[in-house]
């Protein structure tokens, strides 16, 4: 199915926001997003990249309602987040930089809390909530003596109550231990495929979102730069990686022999990238081995969407000023 | 209206659970004990002195009672101790809650800005009145079996800007002007708690929020003792807030406190309109 023939959840439509700082009468304005459109389809897990700075947050923030675009408008379910807020926010559930909760109540007590100000629910649902994430047993705990990755965990079933169509979710899995991201990206497939939910994910883990997302979008200081599905972007960026002796007369070989776009890599990752194209990798392999070289891997490019990522966003220690509010 | 209860049920649990919501009650409780030990031992004495320094004192001298030791104290514990309690609640349920990403989280629910905050501010009032009508309890009833009641007799100096003379009501009017003035003092804290809303949905910090508010009582407070700026004192809000004093004349001037109940509803409808207009367009970066 095109994503094209599917339903839009979450219409991000021509967004911008500029922040205003005013100091003894001199205006100073800072963008943080530009003319940003973007659309997440039901039963999406889409993917949001950007280097720190890029306007993610600014984004996530003015999808829910938190921060008032300056230009644009977000639809949720077919409701404009301006004109129809409360509509609109009943379809989602979401946390942005890190769930808050109030420490001195326990952990079903927050969760009563957050739910009872979308309508309520069952306590039976706070008990498969709290057995789904696997705070079942910790729940009458104050949070405040949660660990980092149990406070991820309830944040995750405060979005689940009550159950909404669509998760937007910040970082879910910063911060965790390997059991925990393990856990929480399962969690999130499951709820996709088995629970029909769309999920909105922000992530600087670029292998998390390469293993968990169907389609992707990058924005790089404020703009949206890359976006699509990411099975598309797979065929048209990811190149096969080999693992060759002599890796430059290697990248030469195939250039002319098999027409290919072949470079080496130089050292410490020494090797060959051949460019995505219609090159059969067994056509290459015989054209090495019949020329002598001796050929240890050939195999689908690893990484790639680290580099495409990389390729096309400038990487800064600290944004500039204006790209975060 | 049930969305509204529910907002209500929700902010009582959470100021419910909250241990520094107690702390005012723990210590208007020290408060009063230590007020009904000093009276004990030194302040009926002291006004004896002074009421003798005016007065020929003649007959049953039962003017030292619990009713007395009340009045004199709530000037303290009403005008500084009860506004610091209040506006520190109030900072703590806006800006405590967007310091902490607490509020971020309760405005990506399906409430309105302007449903939550009426919720804070409704809490807040019947936060106020607890407090007010807890440490009147106590007063009145520390008083009156350390020191047993009777007619009230009050200085003038300290409730009639500084008139000279006392003032006496009858003890069977006493626990209603006290009532009376619970009410007027309760309603003064509302308007302070709406302040410290307004001020708590600019700025993102508890702390920023009740230094600011507390700032800007006691510095009106301040003018308002200056005898040169008198003819500020009916603009100021702190007039108004301070007219529970007038429950405690010999004749009660119910014009002027009725007037200060329209001031103080007016300051309530300026700051709480302001707050909910400035927190509705406020973007929540934190």
């Amino acid at each position: 199915m095109t994503a094209s023939s599917r339903e839009p959840l979450l219409v991000l439509e021509g967004l911008s926001k500029v922040f205003t700082r005013r100091w003894l009468g001199r205006g100073r304005e800072l963008t943080a997003v530009r003319d940003l459109s973007l659309t997440v389809y039901r039963g999406d897990l889409f993917g949001f990249l950007g280097p720190n700075g890029a306007g993610k947050s600014t984004t996530l923030r003015m999808a829910l309602g938190l921060i008032h675009p300056t230009a644009g408008r977000v639809l949720i379910a077919g409701h404009d987040l301006a004109a129809e807020r409360l509509a609109a926010l009943r379809q989602v559930g979401a946390f942005v930089e890190a769930p808050s909760f109030y420490g001195y109540l326990s952990g079903r007590k927050n969760l009563e809390i957050f739910a009872g100000l979308s309508g309520g629910v069952a306590a039976a649902e706070i008990d498969a909530v709290l057995e789904r994430v696997g705070l079942r047993g910790r729940e009458l705990d104050p949070v405040s003596v949660y660990s980092h990755g149990m406070r991820q965990r309830l944040g995750i079933a405060a979005c689940l109550l009550p159950k909404p169509g669509l998760l937007i979710l910040d970082e879910p899995t910063d911060g965790l231990d390997p059991h925990g991201i393990r856990d929480v990206r399962e969690l999130l497939v499951s709820l996709v495929r088995d629970d029909g939910l769309t999920v909105f994910l922000s992530s600087h883990l670029l292998s998390e979102v390469e293993h968990l997302c169907n389609r992707i979008a990058i924005l790089e200081q404020g703009e949206l730069i890359l976006q699509g599905e990411l099975s598309e972007l797979e065929r048209e960026h990811r190149g096969l990686s080999l693992s060759v002796d002599r890796p430059a007369e290697a990248a030469a070989l195939l250039r002319e022999r098999c027409g290919v776009q072949a470079e080496a890599h130089p050292p410490p990752r020494e090797g060959v990238r051949i460019r995505p194209g219609s090159a059969d990798p067994a056509v290459l392999n015989r054209a090495l081995l019949e020329a002598g070289f001796r050929v240890a891997a050939l195999e689908p490019e690893p990484h790639w969407l680290d580099r495409l990522f990389l390729e096309r966003t400038t990487t800064r220690e600290a944004a500039p000023a204006g790209a975060r509010p | 209206m049930s969305g509204l209860f529910a907002l209500l049920r929700f902010e009582w649990t959470k100021l419910r659970g909250r241990r520094i919501t107690w702390v005012p009650f723990a210590v208007l409780g020290a408060v009063v004990a230590v007020i009904v030990a000093v009276f004990h031992r030194l302040e009926f004495q002291h006004m004896l002195h002074l009421l003798r320094a005016s007065f020929q004192l003649t007959g049953k001298q039962d003017f030292m009672n619990g009713y007395y030791m009340t009045a004199h104290a709530m000037n303290p514990i009403f005008n500084a101790l009860l506004p610091i309690f209040i506006a520190v609640a109030s900072g703590l349920m806006v800006a405590g809650e967007t310091e902490q990403g607490t509020l971020r989280a309760c405005l990506i629910r399906p409430v309105t800005r302007r449903a939550l905050i009426l919720g804070k501010f409704a809490l807040l009032s019947v936060y106020a009145l607890a407090l007010c009508f807890f440490v009147l309890a106590l007063l009145v009833g520390g008083g009156i079996l350390s020191f047993g009641h009777g007619p009230l007799y009050t200085l003038n100096i300290l409730f009639q800007n500084g008139q000279e003379g006392a003032s006496m009501i009858p003890a069977a009017e006493v626990p209603g002007r006290m009532f009376l003035a619970g009410l007027i003092a309760t309603f003064g804290m509302t308007v302070l708690a709406a302040l410290a809303l307004l001020i708590s949905a600019l700025v993102d910090t508890a702390a920023m929020a009740y230094v600011l508010t507390l700032s800007l009582y006691f510095a009106v407070l301040t003018l308002r003792s200056l005898p040169l700026l008198d003819w500020l004192y009916p603009y100021l809000f702190v007039t108004h807030m301070l007219r529970w004093q007038q429950c405690f004349y010999s004749h009660l001037p119910m014009g002027q406190i009725l007037v200060s109940l329209v001031h103080l509803a007016c300051y309530l409808v300026v700051f709480l309109s302001a707050a909910v207009l400035l927190f509705e367009e406020r973007d929540i970066k934190t």
